[in-house]
């Protein structure tokens, strides 16, 4: 980019994303992101029986395991016209019900991507 | 005392190890101990690196800085050249491969760097394996008869993950010269199953989540077979 500066930013978690982009006159002019890391859990999950999604999806991710689980019971549910029983459905509500998991993995996400440089 | 140096590497896997020793229940405490009062120098680590890693390799691969304790967390994709996993344009198994040749001890952290875990399994997608095994097979990254500078091969610290005391004492029993050495698979001595308590021995998961238990601390971890993966204790 003519004029500009190209950056490069690696996260502290793990560093599996990279994050790119050109500077123009003290603005970002464009970014992009690569994800470096792949594992195929999805190839993996094929074939298998549906409720191993839950366990094996969880392990996606240190950080953000909760949202991956949350996330194959909603296909689950969907997949099999399932309809969570009445103290189901708080359960899986935003905190104060059973989402605390989200907010611990967004807490852990920020400490480890925003937080201050050791 | 010796200058002893510590550097941490994040592969395929999902920084449990690393969540596990920064928790949120004190045990960061058990990590700065080990810098603190152990003496280890912590060269880098992903979570805590206020830099690239390429500096501290190349100093590490010339000689300039020595390397004690090299501990690495997740398997390595070896595929396609190591295409799943890249670094720089490059497969990063060739990093953690050099590192390995400096380093006088070799922990792998959790199960997945250890023996592949997760993404081991069938069909497993990015050829990933551990650092000296491939499920229970001997030879993975290295092969079986690859030693470190202390002239010991991989210690392996199953789990999924692995509770910070365990990996805190596994580092400074490999410190001492790993007394006793390494199991069949191995494993140091302390490794244990997850979620163990005073009140019942062995894993704790099933109590703790209704599950059964996955074997976290075996090499075929979690040993996809024809059977559900998920089972519901009794």
């Amino acid at each position: 980019v003519s004029g500009g500066r190209r950056g490069e930013e690696v996260p502290r978690s793990e560093g599996d994303l990279r994050i790119y982009w050109d500077e123009h006159d003290g603005r970002i002019a464009k970014a992009w992101c690569q994800g470096t890391l792949y594992r195929g859990y999805e190839m993996i999950l094929a074939g298998r029986y549906p409720e191993d999604a839950l366990a094996t999806t969880a392990r996606l991710c240190g950080i953000c395991s909760t949202s991956h689980v949350v996330a194959a019971t909603c296909a689950l549910e969907d997949a099999g016209h399932l309809t969570p029983p009445a103290a189901g459905g708080p359960a899986a509500e935003p905190v104060p019900g059973g989402r605390v998991g989200h907010v611990r993995c967004a807490a852990g996400g920020a400490v480890l991507r925003a937080g201050p440089v050791p | 005392m010796p200058d002893r140096t510590l550097l941490w590497l994040g592969y395929g896997g999902c920084s449990g190890e690393t969540q596990a020793l920064l928790g949120v229940e004190g045990q960061a405490l058990d990590l700065l101990d080990l810098l603190d009062v152990d003496g280890l120098r912590l060269l880098w680590h992903p979570s805590l690196a206020d830099r690239e890693l390429g500096p501290v390799q190349r100093a590490v691969a010339e000689g300039r800085e020595h390397l004690t304790v090299l501990c690495v967390e997740g398997s390595v994709a070896l595929a396609e050249d190591g295409m799943f996993d890249i670094a720089g344009g490059t497969g990063k198994y060739r990093i953690v491969a050099s590192l390995c040749e400096r380093a006088d001890y070799v922990l792998a952290m959790g199960a997945c760097a250890g023996y592949g875990g997760w993404q081991a399994q069938p069909p497993n997608p990015s050829g990933a394996a551990g650092l000296q095994y491939t499920l229970d097979a001997p030879g993975g990254l290295l092969p079986p008869g690859w030693r470190s500078r202390q002239g010991l091969p991989m210690i392996g610290v199953a789990g999924c993950p692995v509770l910070a005391d365990t990996q805190v004492a596994a580092i400074r029993w490999a410190l001492q010269g790993a007394p006793g050495g390494l199991d069949r698979h191995g494993r140091a001595p302390m490794v244990q199953p997850c979620l163990p308590s005073a009140q019942y021995r062995g894993c704790g998961t099933p109590r703790a989540t209704g599950m059964r238990c996955t074997g976290c601390t075996g090499p075929r971890f979690p040993n996809f077979t024809g059977r559900p993966l998920v089972r519901w204790a009794s």
